[in-house]
């Protein structure tokens, strides 16, 4: 069987009572949950908290997913989405995102990270972009998530998110560039 | 990846057609952004840990149900929208939970989530479907890592059980006198565990194979027919990376074990430039490296030799000196330390009959914060199904001492030892074969962790967890009741 029709079984075995299985979905969309969160927090310590935090909210609201509503992943990224929205207002104690949701500073990252040369120039650019932007291409380019999913992650229209992904790939392109040659 | 890069070019191009006149620059752009993703790698223990967490709610969610059973009608709905109409042939395969044989294993959860079959070069499974395939399990009796573990004069018990040829009456008299240790549990739920559990079983020799020829040719070994030979195999091969602090790599086939360590001449050239003998003055505190950065240095060993890291645990660090720290005696700083990253089998650490974590052994030269020696052995494992043993059983065993606690006649002192919370590990057992040799196998068990204790109790016991294996097969034996001095008849027959 496929990821889906493991997922549609297990939802279906969870919602019946074998709340245990829950397990079995964590083990399939853990790592993806992990990384969705590590690109926004870019500290490994955090991003766990964090991701234990999504995964404990998803296993207590489990019972109230509607899969009319939403494909579970996308309903399980939302979660992941709002708690480490969550955790910058608590940490930052501020109520503007785009304020508090920065990208960490290269020198937290290198602690504990290997980095390739490439991601200290993409980090300079990358931090001058809105946290949507940002989230769009990190999402679609790191994370293999559809322009479909990132829009319903985002609650926008997939032209939306199209349009704003085609815009940042070019501005970032140009800055990229220029960045690499002043390096050189 | 390449596919990918074509298809999100692609996409970009249907927004902005223009693209496509520099299409080959834009591809080399979107490839140098997939490049630069960080590694974002789930830590293995993290990931195991979270996983029982959620295993323990989800068992507390079903015991005590908040609301009612969705309905099927709901549960329809879902899946034919995330299916479409092939949804209805999923719900003849909803998993079902196994029911309990044994009375005591309340509401058992699966301990092994996802199939049980890896092969990725450094870990590799298969399974015998065949239920009690490596016979009755009838461990050494060391295996069971609790005898003799304790201070002062009962190492020499572990000695004397470890012995084929000698009985537990040789056991000598431990310096403290005779001390019984009372165990008692201080830990939260025991972690909940099915009626039947999959116990492996290392094997060996799988390096050897008919392509040996073809493997010689490749190293361009040609200075004798080898063809001429009837029944080659390769046993083991050395090879030397011939640079300035290189290193020499030696795999073991028969054993499965890899080896690489520094050259020393090398290495000595490098340390000592120009001197005969290499001495140095000892490290000081001041040189031993964080966590972090001897974390970094291996990890970015494993990371540059490609070694397998998928079904390795975080590491453990062993850091021996900052305890004689702590009492205040006389410390020696070393010049390398070990870290050992812990292979992980569907979510359990192995460990070997101590509770020590077997896997990767990389160990890092303080002086030129360098990876000197990394050591590991493919996990080549077969795997089968045995019955287990009731949680009761296994705590009653654990406050015992484990299987092979032991407990003197008239003790001079008793020593409470108290148990904290059980995770569960696969550890490593012997079982002897006929031919006087023996099978290494891993068996599912609970690994209960002492709780930090005073300095009265530290003085008579150093253990550091108790290991209760969950086979039932293992609870065969009970805990021996010793005497405390050389008896006669010692020698077994």
């Amino acid at each position: 069987m496929d990821e889906r029709s493991d997922t549609i079984s297990l939802i279906v075995s969870i919602q019946k009572g074998q709340t245990e299985d829950f397990a079995k979905l964590y083990e399939l969309y853990s790592q993806k949950i992990y990384s969705f969160v590590f690109y926004k927090i870019m500290d490994k310590d955090t991003a766990e908290d964090l991701t234990s935090e999504t995964f404990m909210k998803a296993l207590n609201k489990i019972k109230t997913y509607d899969s009319s509503k939403s494909a579970f992943n996308t309903w399980l990224f939302n979660i992941a989405r709002n708690t480490v929205i969550d955790h910058f207002r608590v940490y930052k104690n501020h109520e503007d995102l785009n304020d508090v949701w920065e990208l960490a500073s290269l020198d937290d990252v290198e602690s504990s990270l290997d980095l390739s040369l490439n991601y200290e120039h993409l980090h300079e650019n990358l931090k001058n972009l809105s946290v949507k932007n940002r989230e769009i291409l990190m999402m679609r380019f790191w994370q293999d998530l559809s322009y479909r999913e990132i829009a319903e992650i985002l609650g926008k229209s997939e032209g939306s998110v199209k349009m704003q992904a085609s815009r940042t790939i070019k501005t970032l392109k140009k800055e990229f560039l220029l960045l690499f040659l002043l390096a050189f | 990846m390449e596919k990918n890069i074509d298809h999100i070019l692609s996409e970009l191009i249907e927004m902005i057609p223009e693209l496509k006149n520099n299409q080959d620059e834009w591809k080399e752009f979107i490839q140098e952004f997939v490049d630069a993703r960080p590694d974002a790698k789930m830590d293995a223990s993290f990931k195991i840990d979270l996983q029982n967490e959620i295993l323990n709610k989800a068992k507390q969610m079903k015991s005590n149900p908040k609301s009612k059973k969705t309905s099927n009608n709901f549960i329809a709905k879902m899946a034919l929208t995330l299916l479409g109409g092939g949804a209805l042939a999923t719900f003849v395969i909803v998993p079902m939970m196994q029911t309990p044989t044994d009375p005591l294993v309340k509401d058992p959860i699966k301990t092994d989530i996802m199939p049980i079959v890896y092969a990725n070069g450094l870990v590799n499974i298969t399974k015998n479907q065949t239920t009690n395939a490596f016979g009755e399990l009838k461990v050494e009796k060391e295996s069971e890592g609790n005898q003799g573990r304790v201070s002062g004069g009962e190492e020499m018990a572990e000695m004397a059980i470890d012995a084929p040829m000698m009985s537990s009456k040789m056991i000598m008299p431990p310096q403290f006198g005779r001390v019984n240790y009372e165990y008692l549990y201080e830990g939260s739920d025991l972690p909940t565990i099915e009626s039947t559990i999959d116990i492996y079983k290392k094997l060996k020799g799988t390096g050897n194979g008919p392509n040996f020829n073809d493997q010689l040719e490749k190293l361009g070994i040609n200075l004798v027919d080898l063809a001429t030979f009837k029944n080659l195999s390769v046993e083991t091969i050395s090879l030397k990376d011939d640079v300035a602090l290189g290193y020499i790599v030696s795999v073991n086939f028969g054993e499965g074990n890899v080896s690489i360590h520094q050259d020393y001449e090398k290495w000595s050239k490098a340390l000592c430039p120009g001197e005969e003998y290499c001495r140095h003055e000892p490290l000081n505190k001041e040189d031993m490296l964080s966590d972090k950065e001897l974390t970094k240095i291996a990890n970015t060993f494993l990371k540059d030799h490609k070694i397998e890291t998928a079904h390795i645990g975080k590491p453990t660090i062993d850091k021996y000196w900052e305890e004689n720290e702590r009492e205040g005696g006389r410390v020696y700083y070393p010049d390398s330390v070990q870290l050992v990253y812990p292979f992980v089998i569907n979510g359990k650490e192995l460990t070997d009959q101590w509770g020590g974590k077997v896997g990767v052994r990389v160990s890092v030269n303080l002086r030129l914060k360098k990876v000197e020696n990394a050591n590991f052995s493919t996990l080549n494992l077969e795997s089968s199904t045995y019955e287990s043993s009731t949680v009761d059983a296994i705590l009653n065993r654990a406050k015992e001492g484990g299987a092979q606690g032991v407990k003197y006649n008239n003790p001079e002192k008793v020593i409470k030892v108290k148990l904290d919370t059980p995770k569960i590990q696969l550890t490593q057992m012997y079982l002897p074969q006929e031919n006087g040799k023996r099978d290494e196998i891993f068996v599912p068990a609970f690994v209960f962790p002492v709780k930090e204790s005073d300095k009265e109790t530290k003085r008579y016991y150093n253990q550091k967890q108790i290991i209760v294996p969950i086979a039932k097969d293992l609870f065969a034996t009970t805990p021996s009741l010793i005497e405390p001095y050389m008896m006669k008849g010692a020698i077994v027959e």
